[in-house]
């Protein structure tokens, strides 16, 4: 046993090796200086969802300033994030998108490590970092990140803003007076922000409407964004013994069950972060619309920016102010909006734009 | 009554049972549906064990074979769809032809990993826990690795299976109607699923295939002496099984929702492995774990979304949300460790069978 | 037959005995680059509608070699990947030797990383000196802890240990979200995340990556290989295994050898996650989650649950993931194909008998089926009458 096991794999380690020492470090010509790359979240590129589009738009934004297609890579879990980045930055990549709210870490600590890279996050706000701009883990914050790390843009939108039209939508909508909202797990931020101002906007609408919060999973991130059948199950019960008629999901594939779960049961959903028509057609016939943070554009302007020279350090953010959030068209279901909801929607949307309508309670983005 | 029920709950601590035992009667129409659709694929995957096992084939490759057929079966529609187009679905099932023929190739593809599975179990005579591995990596990577480059491509829409409607007579049957709706009202293959445990009982307990195969599981070499080719009967219960496990892989992508996401089996494979053995490799224990499994699961998503009200709620509003979540994990360790204990599975499970006039 | 040997020069007979050792797996991992290059140029013509590129194959695996092994830093990063991968292997291997199948490695390197950061983060004053063991043995011990009650079960009331260690995965992930949400959540983190390791972060001794773990892991190697071969309890846990009948006539008390080896793999998981937090991650959210509790169980498998194989199987594997990032960023081939390549490899070692045949390979050593079947034959068994 000893003596056939272990020559046998360590014959196979050799073979790596010589295949390292043959390989020279393939080259690629470009028109432009920027070599874009993309880190998306855990799991997949093909989300139909949050990582997909913000590809989408790391695409558009090379294609714009004449760069080559991002490189992409799928981390297999969160102690890859570090890795990943640097094998970015080894292989000469010089602008990198990261995906995900919890890669804020690893894309700080990168951004201190290599000023001459430019680093754009998504949904990776706050930027926290001390007074000599490393990544400050007591959360103290007390460094500004547009001096000391002016080569990271981070990205983020007030989902409470998109959930609040979505809240109105839905409120107006409901016969039974019972609509819900499933999320994926309760620890991010920003699927906590969809929510509160989704329950915010509801109330707006018509105080008496009940608004169920379910969330899929309080611990386990697999299951609650990658885990279609188990929102399939949880949305069906939401209907049936909640007597829910409009459900918004927060949880990415986990909610695309959500919205396979309203559609079987013929009452109405609202998607969340893209034009959920486009991005999940299966979902078509009973998405009334999605609650959607312009994801693929504002990477895509991050980009063109870079490239101009224009790009604003520290935390950016996307509302209604900039037209970074809003609620998707209705694709056929206009019927559905009367006029007086119209003009509501019209008027809140206005309302942010100015700071009147107050779209997430004090405690914004916590649970 | 209500003042009955009002002056029971208020006993201290057993009250607080009453509340429970009261709250979960009246969840219990919703949470049985719940808990049979979450029990499903379990099952499935549960019951393919048990044929293997019964065999005396070890298959942990459960979950490959799922993912693999749920892949399979996903993608086989949204090509038909392609080349065909949709269809008119029908009313009971929503059954179209892409759909038909998807299911077909989701079992097609579960039992030619089967047969793989078979033949380096029986023929090479490798590690069976091995080659099950090599099935699990090996559907991980290729569903993983096929559905990354999918992105890209525009594929087109595709349908699902539909839920049965039980008229609401039945459903309101008293006392029995909430079963019938929760074991009937389901697609195709939940449906089926519940057939399958029934006839798979009956089967390997009172028919001539269950003998042979309960014989070639716990003493092949005397089966072979009273005429039984025990490689032959080893073969065809592995690859029938592949067709259980394909089942419910299929009922993740194309019956209970609608497409395929990598690894969206998550683990279902696993808790099907350890349904078979805390169901002692019988196809109604099997049933019964996996309902156990799923009923649990489905208690703790109804306290969330559906939370109790009164001294209840106050209590369980102290416990920890993630208790919830671990709570199917923990009923089934103590059901196991408490009340069934060792599970001892067929005599000659795992070990290749080599005939006398061969060595 | 003596004198032909005689007669043959050394260094050839040599060289014909090392053939006959690496006939098998090269041809196995040769064979598996190549059923992974048709998948390559197949996916890319017929899914993509890229025009036939036959090079495509060549430019990954070079990527994917260069990624693992092409400059300093990328040795480093594969003995970084290799140290989890290493340690929760030995674990899961000791295990087999016993004849448990303990799929709970998952967990108890989940649960050895709590335990790691909760004794770090409550020494935060201390000398490194001091907190490192202290966070260390805090990780070694909750992976233990997480070992020791499926044992337990399993020795007291005869719980199959597959059932109770898939259970316990899930329960640690239940935990582990709680205990980073509630008591160990630093003020004002949102989303809720625990305190930096601070003094217990293991030092960096070689490249930018590369800590204490890695000499750690390498070091549980030799020890581990000692503790089953050349100790009583070793023989004891082995004997186990291979027959617990005879184990039990010879003396040896199966339940205390089952509790013991649970605990000790689940200790060596525990220390995996240990090392990944001290020395990579350095504070932990609820995100914190791994895939080496899985891929540690076919390390074992592959290293035939000897120390040393499983040592080499965790280089393999660590290799092949350290490349597969690069593989994707600069030949655009999804990670995921190296889990594929991983199945084919194993695919051909086990089909070894049928390889040989296929290819005349004659004189070439090939796997006895006697030292294999160990783990298989206790899954289903009664370890305990």
């Amino acid at each position: 046993m000893l003596t056939l096991g272990v020559p046998r794999v360590a014959a196979m380690t050799l073979v790596l090796l010589v295949l390292a020492a043959c390989g020279g470090s393939p080259t690629t010509t470009t028109n432009s200086k920027w070599k874009i790359a993309l880190m998306s979240a855990t799991g997949t590129l093909q989300d139909h969802n949050f990582s997909q589009y913000s590809w989408e738009g790391a695409k558009k934004g090379a294609a714009d300033i004449g760069a080559k297609d991002p490189a992409t890579v799928v981390p297999v879990d969160s102690t890859d994030y570090a890795k990943d980045i640097q094998t970015f930055v080894d292989s000469g990549y010089n602008l990198i998108v990261t995906v995900a709210f919890d890669e804020s870490g690893a894309t700080t600590t990168a951004a201190k490590k290599n000023p001459n890279v430019k680093f754009i996050g998504v949904d990776q706000s706050p930027i926290c970092i001390d007074t000599s701009g490393n990544l400050d883990t007591t959360f103290g914050c007390k460094g500004d990140p547009k001096t000391l790390l002016p080569n990271y843009t981070s990205l983020y939108f007030q989902e409470d803003q998109p959930g609040y039209l979505a809240g109105m939508v839905a409120a107006s909508i409901t016969k039974t007076k019972h609509i819900a909202a499933v999320g994926g797990i309760n620890v991010v931020p920003p699927v906590v922000r969809y929510i509160q101002g989704f329950q915010l906007g509801a109330q707006a609408i018509d105080p008496s409407v009940k608004v169920d919060v379910a969330y899929v999973s309080t611990s386990d991130f697999t299951k609650a964004f990658n885990d279609p059948v188990a929102g399939k199950v949880l949305g069906s019960q939401l209907i049936s013994q909640n007597h829910d008629d409009v459900l918004f999901q927060v949880a990415g594939k986990t909610g695309n069950g959500v919205l396979d779960a309203a559609c079987a049961a013929n009452v109405y959903a609202i998607g969340v972060d893209v034009d959920q028509y486009l991005s999940y057609p299966n979902a078509d016939p009973c998405l009334v619309t999605s609650a959607e943070k312009h994801l693929s554009n504002a990477v895509e302007q991050a980009i063109k920016k870079v490239n101009d020279g224009t790009i604003a350090p520290g935390d950016t953010l996307f509302n209604a102010a900039n037209n970074g959030i809003g609620i998707s068209p209705f694709h056929g279901k206009e019927g559905m909006i009367s006029a007086a909801l119209q003009a509501k929607l019209t008027a809140a949307l206005n309302g942010m734009k100015n700071g009147s309508v107050t779209t997430c309670p004090a405690k914004c983005g916590q649970p | 009554m209500d003042s009955f029920l009002h002056t029971i709950n208020g006993i201290p601590v057993l009250g607080i049972v009453f509340q429970f035992v009261e709250y979960f009667l009246n969840a219990l129409p919703f949470m049985s549906r719940v808990a049979v659709e979450l029990a499903v694929p379990i099952c499935l995957a549960a019951l393919c064990g048990v044929m293997c096992e019964r065999s005396g084939v070890v298959n942990i490759g459960l979950e490959g074979i799922m993912l693999t057929a749920a892949f399979t079966g996903w993608f086989a529609e949204a090509v038909i769809t392609g080349i065909m187009g949709p269809g008119t679905p029908t009313p009971v099932f929503g059954l179209t032809v892409p759909l038909v023929l998807a299911l077909l190739a989701a079992i097609i593809a579960g039992m030619l990993l089967s047969l793989l599975h078979a033949w380096l179990s029986i023929s090479v005579r490798a590690d069976q826990i091995i080659a099950g591995a090599i099935i699990n990596i090996a559907a991980f990577g290729m569903t993983g690795y096929l559905n990354t480059l999918l992105a890209t491509v525009s594929l087109p829409v595709t349908s699902n299976f539909t839920a049965l409607t039980i008229p609401s007579a039945v459903s309101n049957i008293p006392l029995v109607g909430w079963l019938i709706d929760a074991l009937f009202g389901q697609g195709p293959i939940g449906i089926l699923m519940v057939i399958i445990v029934v006839v798979f009982q009956i089967f390997l307990f009172r028919s001539r295939w269950g003998l042979r195969t309960r014989a070639v599981g716990e003493h092949p070499r005397a089966a072979e002496t009273v005429g039984i080719d025990v490689i032959r009967t080893r073969y065809r219960n592995v690859v029938l099984s592949g067709a259980l496990a394909a089942l419910g892989g299929a009922y993740l992508s194309i019956e209970a929702t609608n497409g395929f996401q990598a690894g969206m089996t998550q683990g279902r494979g696993f808790i099907g492995l350890a349904a078979m053995i805390v169901g002692r490799w019988t196809p109604l224990g099997a049933f019964g774990a996996a309902l156990l499994f799923a009923a649990s699961q489905a208690i703790s998503q109804t306290i969330s979304i559906s939370p109790p009200t009164g001294e209840l709620g106050t209590l369980l509003d102290h416990v920890p949300t993630q208790f919830f979540d671990a709570l199917p994990y923990l009923i089934t360790i103590v059901v196991l460790a408490g009340l069934i204990g060792r599970s001892i599975a067929p005599a000659a499970d795992g070990r290749p069978y080599q005939r006398e006039s061969a060595s | 037959m003596s004198q032909a040997i005689a007669r043959l020069p050394r260094p050839r007979a040599l060289l014909r005995y090392l053939w006959s050792l690496i006939a098998v797996p090269l041809v196995s991992f040769f064979l598996a680059l190549l059923v992974g290059a048709i998948v390559i140029i197949l996916s890319s013509t017929l899914v993509l509608k890229n025009p036939f590129d036959p090079t495509l194959p060549l430019t990954a695996y070079q990527a994917l070699a260069q990624g693992a092994f092409g400059s300093f830093n990328s040795v480093v990063t594969t003995l970084v990947i290799t140290t989890p991968l290493l340690l929760a292997g030995l674990g899961v291997g000791i295990g087999f030797r016993a004849g448990l199948f303990n799929i709970g490695a998952q967990g108890q390197f989940l649960m050895g990383a709590v335990g790691a950061v909760a004794v770090a983060a409550n020494m935060q004053s201390s000398p490194p000196a001091i907190a490192i063991p202290a966070a260390l043995a805090g990780g070694a011990l909750a992976g233990a802890a997480w070992g020791f009650v499926p044992g337990l079960l399993k020795a007291t009331s005869g719980a199959h240990e597959v059932v109770t260690t898939i259970m316990m995965n899930y329960i640690a992930l239940a935990s582990l979200a709680w205990i980073v949400k509630g008591p160990l959540k630093e003020m004002g983190s949102n989303p809720p995340t625990t305190p930096d390791v601070g003094a217990a972060a293991l030092p960096i001794l070689i490249g930018s990556t590369g800590h204490l773990g890695i000499l750690l892991a390498f070091a549980a190697v030799p020890i581990a290989w000692f503790l089953l071969f050349r100790t009583t309890r070793g023989f004891e846990i082995r004997a186990v295994g291979a027959n617990p009948d005879a184990a039990r006539y010879a003396g040896v008390n199966p339940r205390l050898m089952i509790v013991l080896t649970m605990s000790i793999a689940g200790m060596l998981a525990g220390l995996a996650g240990a090392c990944t937090i001290l020395g990579i991650s350095h504070r932990m959210n609820t995100t914190f989650q791994t895939k080496v509790g899985f891929d540690s169980i076919t390390v074992a498998l592959l290293g035939r649950s000897n120390p040393i194989g499983i040592m080499f199987a965790a280089l393999l594997f660590g290799a092949m993931r350290a490349g597969a990032p690069p593989m994707q960023i600069n030949a655009g081939i999804p990670v995921e194909l190296v889990d594929f390549i991983q199945a084919l490899i194993l695919l051909f070692l086990i089909a070894n008998a049928v390889l040989r045949r296929l290819l005349r390979l004659r004189g070439v050593a090939g796997a006895e089926q006697t030292g294999f079947q160990t783990i298989t034959r206790s899954y289903g068994r009664e370890t305990l009458t």
